[in-house]
């Protein structure tokens, strides 16, 4: 027996006369979702298999002085495998053929539509759900870990050692957000983190070239104020005179460390962050630490009187879509946590 | 010309050139270390957060590839993790998760901090401490049997009981 179909409720645009004005009130916003992501989740990594298998290798042994008449030095390496599994997605809405030949509207089909276009942002729900570990019916079944064996933000990797050679591991313990100064010593922080990562084999991982690519921090938009004032805030205290205006008698406070210092540093606000934690993300690691796999593109089903016995019988028409992507966590050395 | 005789006299070292140059250190002491302790920490089943971060220090349910293909947790991946931590790591956690509240929306669980000026109690919120557990292990790392004591103290059926 097929699923009992909830039809989208209608009667509100049934009445004759009703102005459309107002009914893009709740049209799906969908634009720029990937760009919000990007430098922080990669897409599309193509898929052919129900789940694919990623694997890469640790640092090879890096050279070292031979002293003479004693046997060559030889390291090895060892390699890392992770898996990640497709699963399938989907949306779907129903409605009445009646509501949609009467909707004074005509914008029932439009918004249902709107529906398939909003699968976008299952990648947005995803990532915050992966950044906050958070549990959800709708979403993953469980938050992958890093390959390395542990969580996205650790201070340990899978064997307890530290991660990326450095204590603490990819976490800096914040200060709060009570002030701008804080905000920017915990990023800077964090910036500083990235070029104290080490590799396997305890040399550094990435170069000050990391800083070139920027980098992009996600935040609670209730700490909106406050992080603007950190980030963007310019100088707040000219240089004052003395009446004559001859000598400087107030020196001007001192700059932004964040502009003057160049930094190219994205802003991301975003009400699904609901604590003080900050993610910072660097768009010069090699990967990065989220990412979406593409098994099939979307296929939209619509169910009407020509194809669907239930629409047919009822006149209840669906349109349905659907897909199968997986969501990975890959090396994590792009993420630092600032936990507040 | 040789280069050395029986008959010559080294010289006598002048007392100043063997006066080494000293600094006073005390102003430097290194602390002692700080002893640690293996602790199995992570979050309960019913924890709606798979890991939480508390002072620096990830909770974390389970730690290695514990995802079957079906989205199942392998039933032969222990729960948790064993970390080694100091007194003042400790310290910070519980301060930190004293702060934690959980609010759930129907499927949807949020994170806040109550010590935020944006947070406002509402009915329905729990503390964070019910949802994470610290328990701290011999040296040999043996871990308890069974669901550990949750950070409120409360018994892990209680606790289950009041976040149901």
């Amino acid at each position: 027996m097929p699923p009992i179909i909830s039809p989208v409720a209608a009667s509100n645009v049934l009445t004759a006369g009703v102005r459309p004005e107002f009914i893009s009130t709740y049209e799906r916003k969908t634009q720029n979702v990937r760009a919000r992501l990007d430098g922080a989740m990669d897409f599309a990594v193509p898929s052919d298999k129900a789940q694919e298998i990623y694997a890469y290798f640790e640092s090879p042994p890096h050279a070292r002085i031979w002293p003479r008449g004693q046997e060559r030095s030889r390291g090895s390496f060892k390699d890392v495998q992770f898996t990640v599994v497709n699963r399938d997605w989907t949306v779907g809405v129903g409605y009445h053929e009646n509501d949609s030949q009467d909707d004074q509207t005509k914008s029932l089909l439009k918004q249902a539509r709107s529906a398939g276009e909003g699968a976008v942002l299952v990648d947005e729900r995803v990532f915050y759900q992966v950044l906050t570990a958070t549990a959800d019916t709708e979403l993953l079944p469980a938050i992958p870990n890093a390959p390395d064996g542990v969580a996205l933000a650790s201070a340990t990797d899978g064997s307890g050692a530290a991660r990326f050679g450095v204590s603490g591991g990819n976490i800096v313990t914040g200060t709060g957000v009570a002030t701008a100064a804080a905000i920017r010593a915990d990023f800077f922080n964090a910036t500083e983190l990235f070029l104290r990562f080490l590799d396997t084999e305890g040399q550094p991982l990435f170069d000050e070239s990391i800083d070139d690519a920027g980098y992009v921090l996600f935040y609670n938009i209730q700490n909106r104020q406050i992080v603007l004032e950190a980030f963007v805030q310019e100088r707040t205290l000219q240089i004052v005179q003395n009446a004559a205006g001859s000598e400087n008698v107030g020196g001007a406070a001192v700059t932004n460390i964040v502009l003057a210092s160049g930094l190219n540093v994205r802003l991301v606000g975003t009400p699904r962050i609901t604590d003080n934690d900050m993610h910072v993300f660097a768009r010069g690691a090699p990967y990065r630490p989220i990412f979406q796999q593409s098994r099939t593109g979307m296929r939209e089903v619509i169910g009407d009187m020509t194809n669907s016995d239930r629409a047919r019988d009822t006149k209840l028409i669906t349109m349905d879509w659907d897909w199968r992507a997986g969501y990975g966590v890959g090396p994590a050395y792009g993420y630092v946590k600032i936990n507040n | 010309m040789p280069r050395s005789s029986s008959s010559a006299t080294a010289p006598e070292p002048s007392p100043a050139s063997t006066a080494a140059v000293t600094v006073d250190v005390t102003a430097f002491e290194a602390p002692a270390p700080e002893p640690k302790r293996k602790y199995l920490i992570g979050t309960t089943r019913r924890s709606p957060f798979q890991n939480v971060t508390l002072g620096g220090v990830t909770f974390q349910r389970y730690v290695g590839n514990f995802e079957q293909r079906d989205g199942s947790v392998d039933p032969r991946v222990p729960m948790g993790a064993v970390v080694e931590l100091d007194d003042s790591k400790v310290e910070l956690i519980k301060t930190a998760v004293v702060k934690g509240v959980v609010r759930t929306r129907g499927s949807h669980h949020v994170k806040l901090d109550s010590s935020s000026k944006f947070f406002k109690a509402m009915a329905g919120d729990e503390p964070l401490a019910r949802f994470v557990y610290m328990v701290p292990l011999e040296d040999d790392g043996r871990r308890p049997a069974g669901e550990p004591t949750p950070m409120t103290g409360e018994v892990p059926e209680v606790a289950a009981a009041a976040a149901a």
